[in-house]
């Protein structure tokens, strides 16, 4: 269980302006399993963490862009296991909290060309590296995930663009969605 | 009726879960390393003789 406060999923409908309906739904299909109490049957009620809440606010969003709910749920997979690596690593990290802090670099989602899912992280001005990608149809299923596609990409900002400037390090052609976390982070109503 | 793939979080696919757990892990020691870069180059808050202030 996630230290902290915790959210009805009334407050959490009212505190991201979605309908109740939706939460649910990213419930029912395990994208995101309530931190603090999971419903028990009629009349009972799920209990949620802030972790709960950065992770709906991302799944929201990547939904809007009509992403595929396994691939929201593939991104908040990477997200839960980032931070538990990282509290091993550093006394005290936590999600969203620690990036919500001044310092915190800057976490990113990348979807290129519709196609394939990436990550990065770094700091306005300064080197940005991307991690991935995962292919959206190994994330459905449509296609076996492979260990080519395992091989991790980290290079810097400004190196793998277009030639006409448009794409990132990743190499998107034609379409780039990013979604960065830590802004999501820190725009959630927890203070 | 069956439920659409796209439409369920990822399953139990190993081999998907290992890359997306392997991405974690490169995310999160990369994260390690700009916290530490970002605290090489702080300037010190502080000092008991005032050093640093100005």
């Amino acid at each position: 269980m996630a230290p902290g406060r915790s959210f009805t999923l009334s407050e959490l409908a009212r505190d991201l302006n979605a309908p109740q309906h939706r939460l649910i739904h990213l419930c029912e299909k395990g994208v995101i399993a309530p931190d603090v109490e999971d419903a028990r049957g009629r009349g009972s009620s799920r209990l949620f963490s802030a972790r709960n809440l950065l992770e709906f606010a991302i799944a929201l969003r990547l939904r809007r862009a009509m992403l595929p709910v396994a691939a929201a749920g593939a991104a908040l997979r990477v997200l839960r296991a980032f931070e538990g690596r990282l509290q091993r690593e550093l006394p005290g990290f936590s999600l969203p909290e620690s990036l919500r802090e001044d310092r915190a670099p800057d976490l990113r989602i990348i979807v290129s060309d519709g196609s394939t899912i990436y990550f990065s992280l770094g700091r306005p001005g300064g080197e940005t590296k991307v991690f991935g990608g995962v292919s959206l149809d190994q994330i459905t299923g449509d296609k076996p995930a492979s260990m080519k596609a395992a091989t991790i990409a980290a290079m810097p900002a400004g190196k793998g663009a277009g030639a006409n400037g448009f794409g990132g390090p990743e190499g998107s052609r034609f379409v780039r969605l990013e979604l960065s976390v830590t802004e999501i982070a820190r725009d959630l109503p927890l203070d | 009726m069956a439920t659409s793939a796209s439409e369920t979080a990822p399953g139990e696919d190993a081999a998907l879960f290992k890359l997306l757990d392997h991405i974690a892990v490169e995310l999160a020691q990369e994260y390690v390393r700009l916290m530490e870069a970002a605290a090489e180059t702080e300037p010190p808050a502080h000092s008991d003789t005032g050093a640093g202030l100005r």
